[in-house]
């Protein structure tokens, strides 16, 4: 039983450890400009990880939010720029997001094609979408007072930061307070028996997948107001550190468990390591290696604590 | 002697799983395995198959001490297990699957002409109603234990253990089963031999071992022991075996089904269960009677017939449309369809009845837990909390959770189907004292049963189902005799 708690709190731990090594190994690291980039370098993949858990406790998986993430930042920033206000472009790039979700849950649940085929088709029909309505160039001279969005901070903390920990809780809220939480895992954890007990099976499904969407979309609109462009190439491969975010912090690609919490140590983690290789002078191929084992690492500790339980 | 296990001790963490395993089985003998779910028995036979080791306690296999390590290990020495889930690769054939693992490949080439040669030998040397060249998946779940006895025997197993190998097979498929183990038996095979069915323990048994509470508590031969002795050794206390309901009032119509037909499986059915009532439908296995409930719950469309609840017809098509009428169903498979493993005992509980316990979609955690402790306290759910995950509860336990997520909901209108399958003695007792309950404070219960006396003996009235038809109506204590003629013979009575 001890032994299993410890386990349980090993990617925490990890964090901490990684946190202080880093300090000692360099002064450049805590410092408030480090910290803030960090901070800023992570916050799109994180937003996005956490509308990834969402996914991965329904047992479904969302491939598509880099293209998504593109898309909406390019909606988003088009809209701006043809005299709309900052808001309202925003809010075009979350509701994009959240309609591109809404179109993975509905191929997913009415025409009941794995997630994983769906989001790989949308993945590609997404990003096309992108840079049709581009004609493949980033979308320039959006207005100045976008770039507090990605950019600016309050009192010192860096706005992102602001945005991150807002979503943060209203996802744990929706995952463990809510009738919608607790079906995303009654689905992933066994779709049959919720179908049976009478849970509209496929609504919710669906309702998860535009969170998702959504939160993914805000995610462009960082992206976008960061680089101060709208890019259709933007967001490439992203879908791959928000899975890894997820599972890294316990979610199980089986659907049925995974946490906020979890999922932003998983993300930090990474985001750490990477940072750390950058101040200590690592070659960037060394960083992307130490990310996937530290990946393989934890679904395997992981792995061997589940099995302890059964 | 075969086999002799003594004093195994097993621990999972915190939890003593065997504290005293004692066993001894002779070659050529069929043993019983019997105990409550839990009492160690799968337990007791993992370690004997190799698929976990003893903390405490010998095993000798022909006299000497072993440690099998893996079932790989057990194998080679002579042990096989006849799993009850299938452990078979679905898409290769019979043959394949037999030689899994073993086909005495050259250079990476298997030699398949061969195989599928043994394979037809062996079939037809002990009588297997399979063939060779048949896909594992195109087989009935009698058919696959089949092939995995035949894997056994050619790997040249002189121990077979079979884990429940009836609980989901039809009569006749029993009789096969039973037919198989009387020839492994003759050939000097040892068999122990798991089941909760105390009907087919005469037809094979030899020797008898009863496990309570993770303890050997007895061992004889079958014939020195009578039924309530050895029921009494296995829960620890007397029981009368035979389960006897009182009968009572029965109110209105609450559930009417009327001219229900979903081709090919269920054609012109029509019943009608009232308040008080528990109905018990009656049949062999594929008669259609799980489709019945499959149809009335909204999960399979209809394609003729109405459903009237409580005096108004429904048009039910989906789960969420039947809950919402009142009906609640129980499912035949827990684990597939009736529960969550992964999650807590107390979420599944209240799986359906969220929205009792919620407003605005936001949970109100204090009224669930209420809900959680009053259903485990009810059904008494043995778990060391609400928060103990489901899939860690035994088989009698799972069901109770299964059962309380619908009284959690306070639906008015049971489906039964197989309410037994799978449970111990003591737990088949208190789900039927819970289904009378529920009768008693009025609600319409429809039982499906395979097990015959069950049905006698606690439905008001039974329907029996052939061919997605009924074939008649008999009154609760009526004989087996009379269901089974029914169900088995074209003798209509429309």
């Amino acid at each position: 039983m001890r032994s299993s708690l410890w386990q349980r709190l090993l990617p925490f731990l990890t964090l901490i450890a990684l946190f202080v090594g880093l300090i000692i190994a360099t002064p450049n690291f805590f410092t408030q400009t480090n910290l803030s980039s960090v901070v800023r370098q992570t916050a799109v993949i994180n937003i996005m990880a956490l509308g990834m858990t969402m996914v991965i406790i329904t047992g479904g998986i969302d491939l598509s939010v880099g293209s998504i993430l593109a898309l909406a930042g390019c909606l988003g920033t088009m809209t701006m720029t043809s005299g709309w206000p900052v808001w309202a472009g925003i809010a075009v790039g979350v509701l994009v997001g959240c309609l591109a979700g809404l179109l993975n849950g509905t191929l997913t649940t009415r025409l009941r094609i794995n997630p994983f085929i769906v989001t790989l088709g949308t993945l590609l029909i997404i990003r096309g979408l992108a840079l049709i309505l581009t004609n493949g160039m980033p979308v320039q001279n959006v207005p100045k007072g976008f770039s507090f969005l990605g950019e600016g901070a309050v009192a010192g903390i860096p706005f992102v930061l602001v945005i991150l920990l807002v979503i943060a809780v209203i996802v744990h809220i929706i995952l463990e307070h809510t009738k919608l939480g607790r079906y995303a895992f009654a689905i992933g954890s066994n779709p049959d028996a919720a179908f049976y007990a009478g849970i509209p099976v496929k609504f919710h499904t669906t309702a998860i997948y535009g969170i998702c969407g959504m939160l993914t979309g805000l995610a462009g609109m960082i992206e976008s107001s960061r680089l101060m462009t709208g890019q259709p190439t933007a967001g490439q491969g992203y879908e791959l550190p928000a899975i890894a975010a997820v599972v890294i912090g316990g979610g199980s690609l089986r659907g049925g468990e995974g946490s906020v919490v979890g999922t932003l140590i998983g993300a930090f983690i990474m985001g750490l390591l990477s940072n750390g290789c950058d101040l200590l002078g690592i070659q960037p191929f060394v960083q992307q290696a130490t990310i996937g084992a530290v990946i393989i690492l934890a679904v395997s500790v992981d792995e061997l604590r589940k099995r302890k339980m059964t | 002697m075969l086999l002799q296990l003594e004093g195994i001790q097993k621990r999972f963490g915190g939890v003593t799983a065997l504290r005293q395993g004692t066993l001894r089985v002779n070659a050529g003998e069929v043993h019983l395995l019997m105990g409550e779910n839990g009492a160690g028995k799968s337990t007791l036979m993992k370690i004997v198959a190799g698929m976990q080791t003893a903390d405490e306690g010998r095993v000798l296999w022909r006299g000497q001490p072993v440690t099998f390590r893996s079932p790989r290990d057990a194998a080679e020495a002579g042990i096989s297990m006849v799993h009850q889930e299938s452990l078979l690769a679905p898409h290769l054939t019979v043959a394949e699957n037999i030689f899994l693992g073993r086909e005495g490949a050259k250079y990476g080439f298997v030699p398949r002409h061969r195989l599928m040669q043994e394979a037809r030998h062996l079939i037809d040397q002990y009588g297997f109603p399979l063939r060779a060249e048949t896909q594992v998946r195109e087989l009935s779940p009698a058919g696959k234990q089949m092939v995995e006895i035949c894997r056994a025997i050619r790997h040249g197993s002189s121990l077979l253990i079979f884990d429940e190998p009836t609980s989901s097979l039809s009569e006749a498929e029993t009789r096969e089963v039973f037919r198989i183990v009387a020839q492994l038996k003759a050939r000097g095979v040892g068999v122990i031999y798991i089941t909760h069915r105390l009907d087919e323990l005469r037809t094979i048994g030899d020797q008898v071992t009863v496990l309570r509470d993770g303890e050997t508590v007895h061992t004889s031969a079958l014939a020195d022991l009578s039924m309530d002795q050895l029921i009494k050794h296995m829960v620890g206390r007397e029981v009368s075996q035979v389960y006897q309901r009182e009968r009572m009032e029965r109110g209105k119509v609450r559930l009417k089904v009327q001219g229900l037909t979903r081709a090919p499986l269920l054609r012109d059915i029509s019943l009608e269960v009232h308040a008080g009532e528990i109905l018990g439908i009656g049949g062999l296995i594929g008669a259609g009677r799980t489709e019945l409930c499959r149809a009335i719950f909204g999960i399979d469309r209809i394609d003729a017939g109405t459903i009237e609840i409580d005096g108004v017809v429904r048009a039910i098509g989906s789960p969420r449309e039947a809950v919402k009428a009142g009906l609640a169903y129980i499912t035949e498979d827990r684990q597939k369809t009736g529960l969550a493993l992964g999650l807590p005992i107390g979420q599944n509980i209240t799986l359906a009845s969220l929205d009792r316990v919620s407003q605005y979609g936001m949970l109100n955690q204090t009224a669930e837990r209420a809900v959680e402790t009053k259903f485990i306290e009810r059904l008494r759910v043995k778990a060391s909390s609400a928060r103990q995950l489901a899939g860690r509860l035994s088989g009698g336990n799972q069901q109770k959770v299964a059962i309380a997520k619908w009284l959690a909901r306070a639906a008015g209108i049971f489906l039964f189907d197989e309410p037994t399958r799978g449970i111990d003695v003591g737990a088949k007792a208190e789900v039927f004292t819970l289904m009378e309950d529920l009768a008693r404070q009025g609600a319409a219960i429809l039982m499906v049963s395979s097990e015959l006396p069950e049905l006698i003996q606690v439905a008001d009235r039974i329907l029996v189902m052939r061919q997605g038809q009924f074939t008649g109506e008999l009154t609760g204590g009526c004989s087996q005799e009379q269901i089974m003629h029914l169900a088995a013979f074209k003798e209509s009575v429309h």
